[in-house]
C-alpha cells in the first residue's frame, strides 16, 4: 500500500491516472499532455507500474498504458485529487532524484 | 507483451485462504466465546456481516484483476468503463450489505442487506444483458 500512496502523492501521476480513466492511451499520447521530458514521464510511469496502478502493453514500438486500479485505489485517487492531499513518503520521490529538477 | 504478472494470480490464492481462515475463525469465536465477552446481539450482527466481507473484497478487486472479458472484441475504453462500473456497483452494494447488517434495526436488517446487494447484482446483470443484446443487433 506504501507504493500506492507514493504514486498518488504526485499531481502529474494523479493526472495520468485521471486521463487513463477515460481510455487506455499510448505513452506518447500521455507524454503530449504534460510539459515534461520523456525521461521524467518514464519515471512517473515506472512509479505507477511499481504500485500496480497501471498496466503496460507493448505492441511493436508502441507502449499502451491501461488503468489497473481497484475501487478502493480509485476512491483514494478521488480523495487525493478532490482535497489536494499531498500524501508524502519519507524516502522522497524517485522521480525528483532521477530527473533534473523539473516537475516531479 | 504485458506487465500483468502471473504472480498476481498466485498471490491471490494465499489471500483467499487467509480470508477464508479469518471468516471461519470469526464464526468459531462467535460460537465459542462466552456471553460475558460477546453479547448475543453483537454475535448475531457479526454473523450477519460476515457474508458481506468476501463480497466486498472481491467486488473491490473487479476493476483491477478482471481481465478483458470480451476477448478484445470491444472498444478498450468501453470495456474499461464497463469493468469500472461493475466494480463500483458491486462494491457499493456490498458496502450496503455490510452496513445494513451491522447497523440497521434487526427486524429489517437481513431484508435490507439482501435487497441492497441484490439490487447491485441486478443492475450489473441488466447492464451486461443490454450490452450483449446491443452487440447481437449490431
Amino acid at each position: 500500500m506504501g507504493n500506492v500512496f507514493k504514486a498518488l502523492s504526485d499531481p502529474t501521476r494523479r493526472q495520468v491516472l485521471q486521463l487513463l480513466k477515460q481510455r487506455p492511451m499510448t505513452a506518447g499520447d500521455l507524454a503530449d499532455q504534460f510539459d515534461v521530458t520523456k525521461p521524467t514521464m518514464s519515471a512517473h510511469f515506472a512509479v505507477l507500474l511499481a504500485a500496480d496502478l497501471i498496466q503496460a502493453e507493448k505492441q511493436g514500438r508502441t507502449i499502451t498504458y491501461r488503468l489497473k486500479m481497484s475501487v478502493l485505489e480509485e476512491a483514494l485517487l478521488g480523495f487525493s485529487a478532490a482535497f489536494g492531499l499531498q500524501l508524502t513518503n519519507p524516502g522522497g520521490d524517485d522521480v525528483a532524484r532521477t530527473t533534473t529538477g523539473e516537475d516531479a | 507483451m504485458t506487465t500483468a504478472h502471473p504472480t498476481n494470480t498466485r498471490a491471490e490464492i494465499p489471500r483467499a485462504l487467509l480470508l477464508a481462515a479469518l471468516l471461519l475463525g470469526a464464526v468459531l469465536a462467535v460460537k465459542h466465546l462466552p456471553p460475558d465477552y460477546l453479547s448475543p446481539d453483537v454475535a448475531r450482527r457479526i454473523l450477519a456481516v460476515l457474508p458481506g466481507v468476501p463480497a466486498l473484497y472481491y467486488a473491490n478487486a473487479v476493476p483491477k484483476y478482471l481481465g478483458p472479458f470480451l476477448g478484445g472484441r470491444c472498444d478498450p475504453a468501453a470495456e474499461q468503463a464497463l469493468r469500472r462500473f461493475v466494480g463500483w456497483t458491486l462494491t457499493l452494494g456490498s458496502l450496503g450489505y455490510v452496513a445494513a447488517s451491522a447497523f440497521a434495526p434487526w427486524s429489517v436488517a437481513n431484508d435490507l442487506a439482501a435487497g441492497l446487494l441484490g439490487a447491485a447484482v441486478l443492475v450489473v446483470f441488466t447492464r451486461l444483458a443490454l450490452l450483449f443484446a446491443g452487440r447481437r443487433h449490431a
